[in-house]
């Protein structure tokens, strides 16, 4: 080793010594232990070290922060009740005057039995052809009852059995900023995340946007979005953070993006990639600029 | 509370720290450091490895910083905090003695990749390892960074005051104060 070698390891030596048993730098120390000259100068490069970090050591602190911190960390977990003040109590006050019109429940579940398909047994062609016009009727009178009574609400009308992607992007967002959110293994190899997906019957994408095969995993765990069964997918972005593949059933998801290309929307803070293949529908979301999940592609 | 407690007890001002070095903004230190632990009391327990958890108090500190420098140009190089950091003259600003402030606004004009990788160094919390880690940077990167860094910092501070950036925050070390509620 030469002495400008051993200059550029040694810059790395913290002046508080921290690093002295550190295998790494024992050559460099033990060529400034020999030569005077190199010594001379890890002497003064430690002395100039250990002023610096002991200025930025001494920046004072804001007068509250700790408090601040273990205040913030105790409303994290609900610790303590969050106060409730006059403005919150007059808005939930006045919501809670409003009423839904008469009868709007049964109109919907009515609507709704109304649109659960008929079972998988054989049906006469007749009542193949008669259910979803009795179906329609039923929508249909449910719709024109309620717009009757309250013209400003529109009842839910059909998608009961499938989920929209906007729901599992809403669902997903949710699950994953909940408190309690944890993945069900944590594990860097992507191959052992699908192993675990398959092992639990949860669909698993055939293949991955070239921007996410090198990615290193973080973990995998299921997704449940109105009953449906889904697999998340969370991978190490560096600098641009978790990125987080979501796969369903294509059959269970309806509004599933292309097949050619990802679409891609931006919905507050979260960019979503969607788009499908023959088996599934996936979604890759993160914390990033839309045209760097783009890139991903 | 204790646990968390006991935990921001042990690194809440290297981090209030590195988040300066960073920001150069007290209130935008404190709410990073603040969000960091918030994440922490979110995710945390997906840590496996509890001995992590400075390093990975760090590496989330430094994600956010990130993160909210993308998503807003309000983490700029512009000189911030006027309130409560008046800018010094030249000849004050050559013979103002080194304290925290200095520190700061030395490493706030070093070019941005050097000055994550200098502050979490002399912060000491850190080896050069575990500081590649944290900035998610090869060993030999944060290395040549070190000593490149520390090159300049030794140029900066024995250089003319009129030819130093002029984009650095000025703090009066007994200024800082928390604006927060």
């Amino acid at each position: 080793m030469d002495k400008e070698r051993a200059r550029f390891i040694l810059r790395s030596f913290r002046p508080n010594g921290a690093d002295v048993s550190d295998a790494d730098f024992a050559a460099a120390l033990h060529l400034a232990l020999e030569d005077r000259e190199l010594g001379e100068w890890l002497a003064s490069e430690r002395a100039f070290d250990a002023g610096f970090a002991s200025a930025l050591g001494s920046l004072p602190l804001p007068e509250h922060l700790r408090e601040d911190i273990l205040t913030s960390l105790a409303l994290e977990r609900g610790d303590f009740p969050q106060a409730e003040d006059h403005h919150d109590a007059a808005m939930i006050g006045a919501l809670s005057t409003f009423h839904p019109p008469a009868g709007l429940r049964d109109q919907i579940l009515a609507a709704m039995e109304a649109t659960t398909p008929a079972p998988a047994n054989v049906v006469p062609f007749w009542k193949k052809l008669t259910f979803p016009l009795a179906a329609a009727a039923g929508i249909a009178l449910a719709l024109f009852l309620t717009r009757q009574t309250q013209s400003e609400f529109s009842p839910p009308t059909a998608g009961v059995k499938l989920i929209s992607s906007g729901v599992v992007q809403a669902s997903f967002v949710k699950t994953y900023e909940a408190p309690d959110f944890s993945l069900e293994i944590t594990q860097q190899d992507y191959e052992k995340l699908i192993a675990h997906l398959c092992s639990c019957g949860l669909p698993k994408p055939e293949d991955l946007p070239q921007g996410l095969r090198d990615l290193k995993g973080i973990g995998c765990r299921e997704l449940v979005v109105n009953g449906k069964h889904g697999s998340l997918i969370c991978f190490d972005g560096g600098e641009n953070g978790v990125i987080h593949l979501v796969v369903f059933k294509r059959q269970d998801v309806m509004e599933t993006g292309p097949f050619d290309k990802p679409e891609i929307t931006r919905k507050d803070d979260w960019s979503c990639a969607r788009w499908q293949n023959e088996r599934s529908a996936f979604m890759l979301m993160g914390n990033l600029p839309p045209e760097k999940l783009a890139a991903m592609f | 509370m204790s646990e968390f407690s006991e935990l921001v007890d042990a690194h809440y001002q290297a981090l209030f720290r590195f988040g300066m070095s960073l920001t150069r903004d007290v209130d935008r230190a404190a709410d990073l450091v603040q969000e960091t632990f918030c994440i922490w009391a979110q995710k945390g327990d997906q840590l496996r490895d509890k001995t992590k958890a400075k390093t990975w108090l760090f590496t989330t500190l430094h994600r956010e910083f990130l993160s909210q420098r993308r998503h807003s140009a309000r983490f700029s190089d512009e000189p911030i905090n006027e309130a409560i950091s008046p800018a010094v003259s030249g000849e004050e600003d050559a013979d103002r003695q080194m304290d925290g402030a200095r520190a700061v606004e030395l490493l706030g004009a070093l070019e941005e990749a050097y000055r994550a990788p200098l502050a979490l160094f002399y912060l000491q919390q850190h080896s050069y390892r575990e500081i590649a880690e944290i900035l998610d940077l090869p060993i030999g990167t944060v290395m040549s960074r070190l000593s490149r860094g520390k090159e300049m910092l030794r140029k900066q501070m024995t250089a003319e005051p009129s030819s130093a950036p002029k984009n650095i925050l000025h703090l009066e070390p007994g200024a800082i104060t928390h604006h927060h509620g």
